[in-house]
């Protein structure tokens, strides 16, 4: 079963004062199976937020279909299955977290015990300062309280804006780690990010969404292995650039006497074969961006 | 209806943390002292001027709080996107304005009984005798502020703090004005038909808060019928629905961008 299904949706923004018509969503489909990490992908204004606003109910279509778990988005049935995180989440600072879960549960119509309220707020790291009011909370405090209240209600499927957005590395680390074990628990979850590693990290199936339209939709490892991988080649040469054998290669500086050139992995490999005759000095070698990386710039380049 | 008290508790909370509240709450605190200095000056007529004065502290203390925090209760939460948490739960949008509603009248509430209870001190205080017309004037009181803060939700449902507050304000005066106005004169013998036709629409369609204002009635212990209490209790409710209803309309077809 699919935990979401969109099919050919449409979203148009009227802007300005003499209105202007965006198109924000063009056609776009693609679907998320129950239980697995969803990546979104897509560069800014690629319709990524539209898109899990539509599927919350916080913006409406204006054509095709979206459902979550075959019940049509923005309805009371489907708001009952999923938690939302929305990117840079703002909350009541006058509010404890405690009493901001509190009133999150109120809102979900489920009564919390207290147990349930403590075990949540361990669950996201934040359980000591649960007492203390949201305005004294960190960014990363933030984003672990919006996972809390996100999950609150137990539901099946999560959307994730920016949920790394602003976290320190050892927040980034914490916050992957609640995601896999939400995915553990046999929940999905839908995460929009322009950190690409960590979505390489998290994600079972990417969607790469460009000018509202998806223009890649595949498991992971799929996409990483069928794009080609592109190579990082940094030398040391104090008078001027290495002449290369190969035309295709051009090398540009990078700093004082380092020159630094992109390629296949075998033609920089012949690169480092000749320079080490040559003596000059390998100051780095391996690939220049991750597979994602690589295939998103390649994507959207082209786009 | 949990999910709605539980807006209107928040909506009270963070409206208690507004500062130009407790500006405001030094107004009747001013009306008190002033209603106690000027009793030298009023000879034999200090009863009905300490009425007036609680009257009109009632009203302008109500409307005030009512212009000031209502028209950014709802707009605030959509400039700052808190709005999000809450919509994206299966919360229906009817329990979200009525929450706010609720939750903004509780604040005013509050403050009411507390200038209630001011006045009160200061008639026992100066040794004339409370009226039950004083509790009586209170209830229709807040029957005006009820429609005051039903206006206030609704011109917040679409407008922008500033001109929600003006719009608010704008109504509830000429409103008061025109009902006022359709009291005393026979708009249909002095007026061409048409404008006479629209000035009489226009009556129904601002607030009245003079049909239901009791002061005097109450202050010269004139009995209310039964027939004036539902009327006014009615019109004040129906006021609230439509206004509330007419927010709701325009929620739902809100997006939230």
């Amino acid at each position: 079963m699919n935990a979401v299904e969109i099919n050919d949706l449409k979203k148009n923004y009227s802007r300005g004062f003499i209105p202007k018509k965006i198109n924000a969503l063009n056609g776009l489909s693609f679907s998320v199976k129950a239980g697995c990490i969803y990546g979104l992908l897509g560069p800014n204004g690629a319709g990524k937020s539209t898109t899990m606003k539509i599927l919350t109910g916080l913006v409406r279509k204006d054509g095709g279909s979206a459902e979550i778990f075959s019940k049509p988005a923005g309805t009371m049935e489907s708001k009952k299955m999923l938690g939302f995180l929305p990117e840079n989440p703002v909350f009541y600072s006058h509010l404890t977290g405690c009493e901001f879960l509190q009133f999150s549960f109120d809102l979900i119509g489920k009564k919390p015990e207290k147990s349930r309220t403590r075990l949540l707020l361990e669950s996201v790291g934040i359980a000591e300062v649960s007492g203390n009011q949201i305005k004294t909370y960190s960014k990363g405090m933030l984003q672990r309280l919006g996972i809390a209240q996100a999950i609150a209600g137990e539901p099946e499927l999560l959307i994730l804006d920016e949920p790394l957005s602003g976290v320190d590395p050892v927040g980034r680390t914490e916050i992957k780690e609640i995601i896999r074990d939400l995915k553990n628990r046999g929940k999905t979850v839908v995460i929009s990010t322009h950190t690409l590693p960590d979505i390489e990290e998290l994600a079972d199936d990417i969607g790469i969404i460009d000018q509202g339209r998806l223009i890649l939709g595949d498991s992971l490892f799929n996409i990483t292995s069928k794009y080609r991988k592109l190579f990082i080649l940094v030398v040391e040469k104090t008078d001027g650039p290495p002449r290369s054998s190969q035309t295709d290669i051009l090398y540009t500086n990078c700093g004082e006497n380092l020159w630094k050139t992109e390629g296949e992995r075998q033609d920089l490999e012949k690169e480092i074969f000749t320079f080490k005759n040559e003596k000059i000095n390998i100051i780095k070698f391996g690939p220049s961006l991750s597979p994602l990386e690589q295939t998103f710039v390649s994507l959207i380049g082209k786009t | 209806m949990k999910k709605t008290l539980s807006i209107a508790k928040n909506t009270l909370k963070i409206i208690a943390r507004e500062r130009s509240i407790y500006f405001i709450a030094v107004f009747p605190l001013f009306m008190a002292l002033m209603a106690v200095l000027i009793k030298p000056l009023v000879l034999g007529e200090f009863e009905k001027i300490l009425n007036d004065f609680a009257n009109s502290t009632f009203l302008l203390t109500g409307i005030l709080i009512a212009v000031v925090t209502g028209t950014s209760v709802i707009q605030t939460e959509l400039k700052q996107k808190t709005i999000y948490l809450i919509l994206s739960k299966p919360v229906p949008k009817e329990c979200y304005v009525f929450g706010k509603f609720l939750g903004m009248y509780s604040v005013i509430f509050i403050i009411q009984t507390a200038i209630a209870l001011l006045f009160i001190a200061v008639f026992l205080a100066t040794g004339f005798p409370l009226s039950s017309g004083f509790f009586i004037n209170f209830v229709f009181v807040q029957f005006q502020l009820l429609i005051v803060c039903s206006l206030s939700v609704f011109f917040s449902s679409f407008a922008t703090p500033v001109t929600s507050a003006v719009f608010t304000f704008l109504t509830v005066v000429s409103g008061m004005f025109l009902s006022s106005a359709l009291n005393f004169s026979d708009i249909g013998e002095k007026l061409n038909p048409a404008v006479a036709a629209a000035v009489s629409f226009l009556g129904y369609i601002l607030p009245a808060l003079s049909q239901i204002d009791i002061n005097v009635l109450a202050y010269s212990n004139i009995p209310l019928g039964s027939d004036f209490i539902i009327s006014s209790a009615s019109y004040s409710l129906c006021y609230v629905i439509a206004c509330l209803f007419l927010s709701v309309l325009i929620f739902e077809g809100k997006e939230f961008s």
